[in-house]
């Protein structure tokens, strides 16, 4: 099992719908397929510094987790020939990648109970900040 | 090494001895995502800024020879810039 980071760039026109069904499929297919997913990121629809496939614009989607090579060739051929996929990479994890404390230690299942425990604290740091600016 | 002529001609070789920059810094990672450090270390035309004027150590320059090409594929940065 090695860590990997996979880069997208997404066609600009591909609906939301169409790309959280895409980003589910893929995670799906790392969970099946010996792979346990760390992390999704997005940076929206961002500039190209060059036009790829004629397009000046493009969804830019990141996916850390930990795989096998066959996890690999699975989400080779799922993206591969997709249409709405314009360019991807897969590399290894750099090492200051630190995965999200969440996803590290608990399962998928238990994310579902654990995150409202995990907003209150947010919550209670945003109240605590306007006061402490008051008080200032 | 093959070892090198005296140098008359290489002016360029006793300028200011740089020091790189990730080493003495140390916190922050090169990523081919790190547009905003990256850029600092092409020239205007898009090249990848020897390390002899850059400064950087071994090391830390293969790293960002390594991110500035994978910024290069991801359209994050450009492969080239005419300059006109």
């Amino acid at each position: 099992m090695r860590g990997y980071e996979l880069c997208l760039l997404l066609h600009a026109d591909t609906t939301e719908e169409d790309i959280s069904k895409l980003i589910d499929s893929l995670t799906g297919v790392i969970n099946t397929h010996e792979g346990t997913v760390l992390e999704t990121e997005t940076w929206g629809k961002k500039t190209f510094r060059y036009p790829i496939k004629k397009q000046n614009k493009g969804y830019y989607y990141f996916v850390y987790f930990n795989g096998t090579p066959a996890t690999l060739r699975e989400i080779d051929r799922m993206i591969r020939y997709n249409e709405r996929v314009l360019r991807f990479t897969t590399m290894h994890l750099p090492k200051s990648y630190t995965p999200p404390a969440e996803a590290a230690v608990q399962e998928p299942a238990a994310d579902v109970a654990e995150t409202p425990a995990v907003e209150e604290p947010k919550a209670e740091t945003q109240e605590q900040q306007p006061a402490a600016e008051q008080a200032e | 090494m093959r070892p090198r002529r005296t140098s008359k001609k290489r002016k360029s070789f006793y300028q200011k001895r740089k020091i790189c920059r990730f080493c003495t810094d140390g916190t922050a990672p090169i990523s081919y995502k790190d547009y905003n450090t990256l850029k600092h270390f092409i020239t205007e035309r898009g090249k990848i800024i020897p390390r002899r004027i850059s400064g950087n150590c071994a090391k830390h320059q293969r790293e960002l020879s390594r991110a500035i090409k994978r910024a290069r594929m991801m359209a994050t940065m450009p492969f080239s810039v005419s300059s006109t």
